[in-house]
Protein backbone atom coordinates (compact mmCIF):
# COMPACT_ATOMS: atom_id res chain seq x y z
CA UNK A 1 0.00 0.00 0.00
CA UNK A 2 1.45 3.49 -1.44
CA UNK A 3 1.58 6.32 1.59
CA UNK A 4 -0.73 7.98 0.42
CA UNK A 5 -3.32 5.06 0.52
CA UNK A 6 -2.44 4.16 4.04
CA UNK A 7 -3.32 7.98 4.73
CA UNK A 8 -6.92 7.84 2.88
CA UNK A 9 -7.29 4.81 4.41
CA UNK A 10 -6.24 6.10 7.93
CA UNK A 11 -9.68 9.18 7.28
CA UNK A 12 -11.76 6.09 7.71
CA UNK A 13 -10.72 5.93 11.31
CA UNK A 14 -11.48 9.60 12.41
CA UNK A 15 -14.55 9.44 14.64
CA UNK A 16 -17.79 11.21 12.74
CA UNK A 17 -19.26 14.84 14.00
CA UNK A 18 -21.29 14.31 16.56
CA UNK A 19 -24.77 13.05 15.43
CA UNK A 20 -25.93 16.68 17.32
CA UNK A 21 -24.09 18.82 14.79
CA UNK A 22 -25.21 16.82 11.57
CA UNK A 23 -28.85 17.55 13.20
CA UNK A 24 -27.94 20.95 13.74
CA UNK A 25 -27.29 21.32 10.20
CA UNK A 26 -30.18 20.43 9.00
CA UNK A 27 -32.08 23.35 10.52
CA UNK A 28 -29.61 26.15 9.28
CA UNK A 29 -30.57 26.97 6.29
CA UNK A 30 -34.54 26.74 7.51
CA UNK A 31 -35.86 30.18 7.55
CA UNK A 32 -39.36 28.70 9.42
CA UNK A 33 -36.97 26.63 11.80
CA UNK A 34 -38.64 26.14 15.63
CA UNK A 35 -36.09 27.50 18.31
CA UNK A 36 -37.95 25.04 20.82
CA UNK A 37 -37.18 22.25 18.58
CA UNK A 38 -33.46 23.30 18.11
CA UNK A 39 -32.93 24.07 21.83
CA UNK A 40 -34.12 20.79 22.35
CA UNK A 41 -31.65 18.97 20.15
CA UNK A 42 -29.09 20.75 22.54
CA UNK A 43 -31.07 19.98 25.94
CA UNK A 44 -31.05 16.51 25.18
CA UNK A 45 -27.11 16.61 26.40
CA UNK A 46 -26.37 18.83 29.66
CA UNK A 47 -22.95 19.17 29.35
CA UNK A 48 -23.26 20.40 25.72
CA UNK A 49 -26.06 22.53 27.12
CA UNK A 50 -23.72 23.98 29.89
CA UNK A 51 -20.94 24.42 27.73
CA UNK A 52 -22.89 26.08 25.09
CA UNK A 53 -24.30 28.58 27.23
CA UNK A 54 -20.78 29.31 28.63
CA UNK A 55 -19.96 30.58 25.24
CA UNK A 56 -23.01 32.00 24.54
CA UNK A 57 -22.01 34.44 27.23
CA UNK A 58 -18.45 34.75 25.99
CA UNK A 59 -17.41 38.41 24.86
CA UNK A 60 -16.83 37.18 21.07
CA UNK A 61 -19.40 34.66 20.82
CA UNK A 62 -22.14 36.34 22.56
CA UNK A 63 -23.47 38.99 24.93
CA UNK A 64 -22.24 39.71 28.45
CA UNK A 65 -23.27 37.06 30.75
CA UNK A 66 -26.82 37.37 30.31
CA UNK A 67 -28.04 34.37 28.36
CA UNK A 68 -29.83 31.94 30.76
CA UNK A 69 -31.30 29.37 28.39
CA UNK A 70 -30.40 27.65 25.01
CA UNK A 71 -33.67 28.89 23.70
CA UNK A 72 -32.84 32.74 24.62
CA UNK A 73 -29.03 31.62 23.12
CA UNK A 74 -30.51 30.79 19.63
CA UNK A 75 -32.62 33.49 19.51
CA UNK A 76 -30.29 36.00 20.86
CA UNK A 77 -27.35 34.95 18.88
CA UNK A 78 -28.62 32.78 15.81
CA UNK A 79 -28.94 29.40 14.24
CA UNK A 80 -25.67 29.47 12.59
CA UNK A 81 -23.92 31.21 15.75
CA UNK A 82 -24.92 27.81 18.09
CA UNK A 83 -24.15 25.78 15.11
CA UNK A 84 -20.62 27.08 15.23
CA UNK A 85 -20.18 26.68 19.20
CA UNK A 86 -21.03 23.07 18.72
CA UNK A 87 -18.94 22.25 16.06
CA UNK A 88 -15.88 24.02 18.61
CA UNK A 89 -17.39 21.88 21.23
CA UNK A 90 -17.30 18.60 19.00
CA UNK A 91 -13.52 19.38 17.21
CA UNK A 92 -12.13 19.86 19.98
CA UNK A 93 -11.15 16.75 21.55
CA UNK A 94 -9.61 15.64 18.91
CA UNK A 95 -7.85 18.92 18.06
CA UNK A 96 -6.50 19.48 21.27
CA UNK A 97 -4.68 16.41 21.54
CA UNK A 98 -0.56 17.13 20.80
CA UNK A 99 -0.49 17.03 17.51
CA UNK A 100 2.88 14.39 17.47
CA UNK A 101 4.43 14.46 13.38
CA UNK A 102 4.22 18.47 13.75
CA UNK A 103 5.34 18.56 17.44
CA UNK A 104 3.13 20.22 18.50
CA UNK A 105 1.86 20.58 21.91
CA UNK A 106 -1.32 19.76 23.55
CA UNK A 107 -3.51 22.56 22.67
CA UNK A 108 -1.19 23.84 19.83
CA UNK A 109 -3.99 23.35 17.08
CA UNK A 110 -6.64 24.47 18.90
CA UNK A 111 -5.53 27.39 19.81
CA UNK A 112 -4.16 28.18 15.58
CA UNK A 113 -8.13 26.80 14.34
CA UNK A 114 -9.89 28.78 16.91
CA UNK A 115 -7.59 31.79 16.19
CA UNK A 116 -7.50 30.99 12.06
CA UNK A 117 -11.67 30.94 12.18
CA UNK A 118 -12.04 34.38 14.37
CA UNK A 119 -9.29 35.64 11.66
CA UNK A 120 -11.05 34.38 8.89
CA UNK A 121 -14.43 35.86 9.85
CA UNK A 122 -13.24 39.18 11.04
CA UNK A 123 -11.27 39.74 7.85
CA UNK A 124 -15.15 38.57 6.41
CA UNK A 125 -16.74 41.21 8.15
CA UNK A 126 -14.14 44.18 7.81
CA UNK A 127 -14.43 43.46 3.92
CA UNK A 128 -18.19 43.29 3.82
CA UNK A 129 -18.42 39.91 2.60
CA UNK A 130 -21.25 37.38 2.49
CA UNK A 131 -19.05 34.90 4.05
CA UNK A 132 -18.45 35.34 7.18
CA UNK A 133 -20.13 32.63 8.65
CA UNK A 134 -18.99 30.07 6.30
CA UNK A 135 -15.83 31.61 7.23
CA UNK A 136 -15.43 30.53 10.83
CA UNK A 137 -16.41 27.42 10.16
CA UNK A 138 -13.84 26.98 7.64
CA UNK A 139 -10.77 28.58 9.23
CA UNK A 140 -12.02 26.26 12.44
CA UNK A 141 -11.46 22.85 10.31
CA UNK A 142 -8.98 23.73 8.10
CA UNK A 143 -6.23 22.00 9.42
CA UNK A 144 -7.94 18.91 10.52
CA UNK A 145 -5.41 16.63 8.08
CA UNK A 146 -3.02 17.98 10.70
CA UNK A 147 -5.04 15.96 13.28
CA UNK A 148 -5.01 12.76 10.57
CA UNK A 149 -1.98 13.14 9.33
CA UNK A 150 -0.08 13.70 13.21
CA UNK A 151 -2.23 12.09 15.17
CA UNK A 152 -4.27 8.85 12.79
CA UNK A 153 -1.35 8.06 10.79
CA UNK A 154 1.92 7.64 12.61
CA UNK A 155 3.87 9.86 10.08
CA UNK A 156 7.44 10.11 9.81
CA UNK A 157 8.79 13.86 9.97
CA UNK A 158 12.23 13.54 9.39
CA UNK A 159 12.31 12.85 5.90
CA UNK A 160 9.62 15.69 5.55
CA UNK A 161 11.84 18.22 7.59
CA UNK A 162 15.25 17.10 5.88
CA UNK A 163 13.37 18.00 2.11
CA UNK A 164 12.12 20.91 3.53
CA UNK A 165 15.59 22.60 5.05
CA UNK A 166 17.46 21.31 2.12
CA UNK A 167 15.20 22.13 -0.59
CA UNK A 168 13.58 25.56 0.58
CA UNK A 169 10.28 23.56 0.48
CA UNK A 170 7.15 25.00 2.30
CA UNK A 171 5.92 22.53 4.69
CA UNK A 172 3.17 21.38 2.69
CA UNK A 173 5.59 21.07 -0.63
CA UNK A 174 7.65 19.19 1.50
CA UNK A 175 4.68 16.80 2.72
CA UNK A 176 3.40 16.16 -0.92
CA UNK A 177 7.19 15.13 -2.09
CA UNK A 178 7.31 12.65 0.87
CA UNK A 179 3.68 11.34 1.22
CA UNK A 180 2.37 11.78 -2.34
CA UNK A 181 -0.39 14.28 -0.51
CA UNK A 182 -0.56 17.36 1.95
CA UNK A 183 -2.19 17.67 5.08
CA UNK A 184 -5.10 20.48 2.89
CA UNK A 185 -5.67 17.79 0.46
CA UNK A 186 -6.17 14.98 3.41
CA UNK A 187 -8.73 18.00 5.45
CA UNK A 188 -10.65 18.02 2.48
CA UNK A 189 -10.66 14.62 1.73
CA UNK A 190 -11.87 14.39 5.58
CA UNK A 191 -14.84 17.12 5.17
CA UNK A 192 -15.77 15.57 2.30
CA UNK A 193 -16.16 12.48 4.70
CA UNK A 194 -17.83 14.43 6.91
CA UNK A 195 -20.51 15.77 4.59
CA UNK A 196 -19.81 19.11 4.95
CA UNK A 197 -20.75 22.22 2.48
CA UNK A 198 -19.03 22.05 -0.48
CA UNK A 199 -17.04 25.60 -0.04
CA UNK A 200 -16.18 24.36 3.36
CA UNK A 201 -14.59 21.50 1.80
CA UNK A 202 -12.59 24.09 -0.93
CA UNK A 203 -11.72 26.25 1.66
CA UNK A 204 -9.82 23.17 3.80
CA UNK A 205 -8.45 21.64 0.56
CA UNK A 206 -6.70 24.45 -1.41
CA UNK A 207 -5.72 27.04 2.01
CA UNK A 208 -2.15 26.59 0.86
CA UNK A 209 -2.96 26.50 -2.71
CA UNK A 210 -5.91 28.94 -3.69
CA UNK A 211 -5.13 29.37 -7.23
CA UNK A 212 -6.91 25.86 -7.98
CA UNK A 213 -9.79 26.65 -6.00
CA UNK A 214 -12.85 26.97 -8.61
CA UNK A 215 -14.25 30.51 -9.22
CA UNK A 216 -17.64 29.70 -7.46
CA UNK A 217 -15.64 28.71 -3.87
CA UNK A 218 -12.54 31.62 -4.74
CA UNK A 219 -13.52 34.06 -2.09
CA UNK A 220 -14.06 31.68 0.61
CA UNK A 221 -10.65 29.94 -0.08
CA UNK A 222 -8.66 33.45 -0.51
CA UNK A 223 -10.48 34.37 3.33
CA UNK A 224 -9.39 31.26 5.13
CA UNK A 225 -6.01 31.15 3.04
CA UNK A 226 -5.21 35.10 3.98
CA UNK A 227 -6.04 33.92 7.51
CA UNK A 228 -4.25 31.18 8.34
CA UNK A 229 -0.74 33.16 6.95
CA UNK A 230 -1.51 35.49 9.40
CA UNK A 231 -1.95 33.14 12.35
CA UNK A 232 1.07 31.49 11.45
CA UNK A 233 2.80 35.00 11.14
CA UNK A 234 1.61 35.60 14.53
CA UNK A 235 2.64 32.32 15.58
CA UNK A 236 -0.78 30.65 17.12
CA UNK A 237 -0.24 27.24 17.57
CA UNK A 238 3.29 26.99 16.16
CA UNK A 239 4.51 23.73 15.28
CA UNK A 240 8.19 22.69 13.69
CA UNK A 241 6.42 23.84 10.61
CA UNK A 242 7.15 27.52 11.78
CA UNK A 243 6.55 29.89 9.24
CA UNK A 244 7.45 27.70 6.71
CA UNK A 245 4.53 28.37 4.21
CA UNK A 246 3.96 30.95 1.03
CA UNK A 247 1.36 33.81 1.31
CA UNK A 248 -0.53 33.55 -2.18
CA UNK A 249 -0.26 38.16 -3.09
CA UNK A 250 -3.10 37.39 -5.47
CA UNK A 251 -5.60 35.93 -3.02
CA UNK A 252 -4.67 39.10 -0.95
CA UNK A 253 -5.16 40.95 -3.75
CA UNK A 254 -8.44 39.54 -5.07
CA UNK A 255 -9.70 40.32 -1.75
CA UNK A 256 -8.37 43.62 -0.91
CA UNK A 257 -6.50 43.14 2.50
CA UNK A 258 -4.65 46.31 3.69
CA UNK A 259 -1.69 46.26 6.10
CA UNK A 260 -3.75 48.37 8.69
CA UNK A 261 -6.83 45.82 8.59
CA UNK A 262 -4.87 43.06 8.44
CA UNK A 263 -3.61 44.36 12.18
CA UNK A 264 -6.58 45.43 13.54
CA UNK A 265 -8.24 41.77 12.64
CA UNK A 266 -5.34 40.74 14.73
CA UNK A 267 -5.97 42.84 17.19
CA UNK A 268 -9.76 41.55 17.87
CA UNK A 269 -8.37 37.65 17.21
CA UNK A 270 -6.12 38.08 20.15
CA UNK A 271 -8.67 39.86 22.44
CA UNK A 272 -10.93 36.88 21.05
CA UNK A 273 -8.74 34.64 22.12
CA UNK A 274 -7.91 35.98 25.56
CA UNK A 275 -11.91 35.20 26.43
CA UNK A 276 -12.31 31.75 24.42
CA UNK A 277 -8.95 30.31 25.78
CA UNK A 278 -9.91 30.39 29.62
CA UNK A 279 -14.00 29.28 28.60
CA UNK A 280 -12.37 26.34 26.62
CA UNK A 281 -9.81 25.36 29.64
CA UNK A 282 -12.84 25.34 31.49
CA UNK A 283 -14.53 23.02 29.80
CA UNK A 284 -11.86 20.86 28.96
CA UNK A 285 -12.46 19.08 31.84
CA UNK A 286 -16.12 18.06 31.55
CA UNK A 287 -15.37 16.98 28.13
CA UNK A 288 -15.59 13.93 28.17
CA UNK A 289 -19.22 14.38 29.03
CA UNK A 290 -19.75 17.19 26.71
CA UNK A 291 -20.14 16.34 23.13
CA UNK A 292 -19.83 11.81 22.15
CA UNK A 293 -18.06 11.32 19.18
CA UNK A 294 -19.76 8.20 16.78
CA UNK A 295 -17.85 5.84 15.53
CA UNK A 296 -17.77 4.55 12.10
CA UNK B 1 27.23 7.20 52.37
CA UNK B 2 29.54 10.49 52.83
CA UNK B 3 28.13 11.99 49.16
CA UNK B 4 24.27 11.10 50.89
CA UNK B 5 25.13 13.37 53.88
CA UNK B 6 26.23 16.11 51.58
CA UNK B 7 24.46 19.61 51.88
CA UNK B 8 22.34 19.38 48.60
CA UNK B 9 23.16 22.24 46.08
CA UNK B 10 20.98 23.83 43.85
CA UNK B 11 19.02 21.72 41.67
CA UNK B 12 16.97 22.47 38.54
CA UNK B 13 14.15 22.09 40.50
CA UNK B 14 14.48 25.10 42.57
CA UNK B 15 14.54 26.87 39.17
CA UNK B 16 11.33 28.85 38.49
CA UNK B 17 10.68 29.03 34.93
CA UNK B 18 8.09 31.61 33.47
CA UNK B 19 6.14 31.96 30.73
CA UNK B 20 5.47 35.00 28.40
CA UNK B 21 2.49 34.70 26.67
CA UNK B 22 2.24 36.63 23.19
CA UNK B 23 1.27 40.25 24.03
CA UNK B 24 3.07 39.72 27.52
CA UNK B 25 5.89 40.88 29.25
CA UNK B 26 7.64 39.67 32.53
CA UNK B 27 10.50 40.68 34.66
CA UNK B 28 12.52 39.14 37.12
CA UNK B 29 14.95 39.74 39.74
CA UNK B 30 16.11 36.19 41.48
CA UNK B 31 19.14 34.25 40.03
CA UNK B 32 17.07 31.24 39.83
CA UNK B 33 14.57 32.71 37.47
CA UNK B 34 14.50 31.65 33.87
CA UNK B 35 11.95 33.54 31.38
CA UNK B 36 10.91 31.92 28.22
CA UNK B 37 8.35 33.37 25.04
CA UNK B 38 7.26 30.32 23.04
CA UNK B 39 6.28 30.64 19.58
CA UNK B 40 8.18 33.55 18.25
CA UNK B 41 7.03 34.24 14.26
CA UNK B 42 6.67 37.31 12.90
CA UNK B 43 6.45 38.80 16.50
CA UNK B 44 9.60 40.34 18.23
CA UNK B 45 10.33 38.83 21.67
CA UNK B 46 13.48 41.37 23.76
CA UNK B 47 15.22 40.41 26.58
CA UNK B 48 16.95 43.21 28.90
CA UNK B 49 19.25 42.33 31.57
CA UNK B 50 21.55 44.25 34.03
CA UNK B 51 23.71 42.78 35.25
CA UNK B 52 24.56 45.41 37.99
CA UNK B 53 21.08 45.87 39.90
CA UNK B 54 20.33 41.82 38.34
CA UNK B 55 16.80 42.48 37.12
CA UNK B 56 15.86 41.50 33.68
CA UNK B 57 13.02 41.13 31.76
CA UNK B 58 11.55 39.81 28.27
CA UNK B 59 8.42 40.77 26.15
CA UNK B 60 6.66 39.66 23.43
CA UNK B 61 5.11 42.32 21.04
CA UNK B 62 3.16 41.07 18.51
CA UNK B 63 2.41 44.36 16.08
CA UNK B 64 4.75 47.42 15.80
CA UNK B 65 2.13 50.24 16.86
CA UNK B 66 -0.14 50.89 18.93
CA UNK B 67 -2.16 53.78 16.99
CA UNK B 68 -4.48 51.10 14.99
CA UNK B 69 -5.85 51.02 18.43
CA UNK B 70 -5.00 53.24 21.21
CA UNK B 71 -7.46 52.44 23.93
CA UNK B 72 -6.77 48.28 23.04
CA UNK B 73 -3.42 49.16 23.64
CA UNK B 74 -4.39 50.82 27.17
CA UNK B 75 -5.44 47.09 28.66
CA UNK B 76 -2.66 45.05 26.52
CA UNK B 77 0.43 47.47 26.37
CA UNK B 78 2.92 44.96 25.82
CA UNK B 79 0.59 44.12 22.45
CA UNK B 80 3.07 46.61 20.93
CA UNK B 81 6.24 47.26 20.60
CA UNK B 82 5.83 51.00 21.15
CA UNK B 83 3.84 50.41 23.99
CA UNK B 84 5.05 47.94 25.21
CA UNK B 85 8.71 48.45 25.50
CA UNK B 86 8.21 51.65 26.88
CA UNK B 87 6.11 50.09 29.46
CA UNK B 88 8.64 47.70 30.59
CA UNK B 89 11.69 49.84 30.64
CA UNK B 90 9.74 51.63 33.30
CA UNK B 91 9.22 48.56 34.84
CA UNK B 92 12.79 47.18 35.04
CA UNK B 93 13.96 51.35 36.18
CA UNK B 94 11.61 51.11 39.27
CA UNK B 95 13.19 47.77 40.13
CA UNK B 96 16.49 49.52 40.07
CA UNK B 97 17.90 48.99 36.24
CA UNK B 98 20.17 51.55 35.10
CA UNK B 99 20.01 52.26 31.03
CA UNK B 100 23.85 52.07 30.98
CA UNK B 101 23.82 49.03 32.33
CA UNK B 102 21.02 47.25 30.24
CA UNK B 103 21.93 44.64 27.84
CA UNK B 104 19.30 43.78 24.99
CA UNK B 105 18.84 40.98 22.87
CA UNK B 106 16.16 40.20 20.56
CA UNK B 107 14.97 37.06 18.34
CA UNK B 108 11.94 36.39 16.28
CA UNK B 109 10.54 39.31 13.59
CA UNK B 110 10.18 35.98 11.00
CA UNK B 111 8.64 36.12 8.05
CA UNK B 112 6.38 33.56 5.75
CA UNK B 113 8.55 32.30 2.83
CA UNK B 114 8.55 33.78 -0.76
CA UNK B 115 8.36 37.43 -1.01
CA UNK B 116 5.95 38.60 1.10
CA UNK B 117 5.17 41.75 0.66
CA UNK B 118 2.05 43.05 1.59
CA UNK B 119 1.83 42.81 5.10
CA UNK B 120 5.83 42.58 6.58
CA UNK B 121 4.71 42.41 10.02
CA UNK B 122 7.56 40.55 11.05
CA UNK B 123 10.06 43.42 9.19
CA UNK B 124 8.16 46.15 10.96
CA UNK B 125 8.44 44.72 14.28
CA UNK B 126 12.16 45.07 14.17
CA UNK B 127 12.26 48.26 12.69
CA UNK B 128 10.29 49.91 15.10
CA UNK B 129 12.03 48.19 17.94
CA UNK B 130 15.40 49.17 16.77
CA UNK B 131 14.29 52.84 16.41
CA UNK B 132 12.36 52.91 20.23
CA UNK B 133 15.49 51.23 21.55
CA UNK B 134 17.90 53.61 19.54
CA UNK B 135 15.74 56.93 20.97
CA UNK B 136 16.37 55.57 24.67
CA UNK B 137 20.04 54.95 23.64
CA UNK B 138 19.54 51.67 24.16
CA UNK B 139 22.07 49.68 21.48
CA UNK B 140 21.11 46.18 20.33
CA UNK B 141 23.83 43.73 21.98
CA UNK B 142 22.59 40.63 20.02
CA UNK B 143 19.91 39.17 17.87
CA UNK B 144 18.68 36.53 15.54
CA UNK B 145 15.96 37.96 13.54
CA UNK B 146 14.40 37.28 10.41
CA UNK B 147 13.76 34.23 8.35
CA UNK B 148 11.19 31.52 8.56
CA UNK B 149 11.83 29.82 11.36
CA UNK B 150 9.64 29.47 14.66
CA UNK B 151 11.77 30.88 17.69
CA UNK B 152 12.09 29.93 21.48
CA UNK B 153 13.87 32.53 23.58
CA UNK B 154 15.08 32.13 27.26
CA UNK B 155 16.95 34.30 29.29
CA UNK B 156 18.48 32.85 32.85
CA UNK B 157 18.37 35.64 34.95
CA UNK B 158 21.65 33.91 36.73
CA UNK B 159 24.29 35.37 34.68
CA UNK B 160 21.70 36.79 32.10
CA UNK B 161 23.00 34.21 29.26
CA UNK B 162 20.53 34.38 26.46
CA UNK B 163 19.17 31.48 23.79
CA UNK B 164 17.07 31.07 21.22
CA UNK B 165 16.02 27.56 20.66
CA UNK B 166 14.19 26.74 16.85
CA UNK B 167 14.34 23.83 14.92
CA UNK B 168 15.94 21.51 17.49
CA UNK B 169 19.18 23.70 17.86
CA UNK B 170 19.65 26.10 20.78
CA UNK B 171 21.92 28.15 20.63
CA UNK B 172 23.69 31.54 22.77
CA UNK B 173 22.84 35.36 21.84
Amino acid sequence: MTEKKRILAAIKTVPSLPSVVIKLRKYLNDPDVDFNELAKVIQYDPGLTANVLQLANSAYFGWSRSITSVREAIARLGTHRIFQMVLCMSVAPLVRKPIRGYDMDAGGLWEHSIATAMCAEQLALALNHPEAEEAFTAGLLHDMGKVVLGTFVDVDDEPIKEIMASDGLSFNEAEYMVLGIDHAEVAGELLSAWNLPDNVVAAARWHHSPRQADKEHQALVDLVHVADVLCINVGWGMGEDGLRYKLDEKANDRLGVKVGMAEDVILKVMLGLDDLNSLFQITQEGEPDGVQHSTR
Amino acid sequence: MTQLLTRPTRTLATRKTTTVDISGMRTADKPDDILVTYSLGSCVGLTLFDPVAGVGGMIHCMLPLSKIDPEKAKQKPYMFVDTGVAAMLGELYAMGAKRQNLIAKVAGAGSPLGREETFRIGQRNYTILRKFLWKNNILIDKEDVGGARARTLYLYMADGRTTVKSEGKEVEL
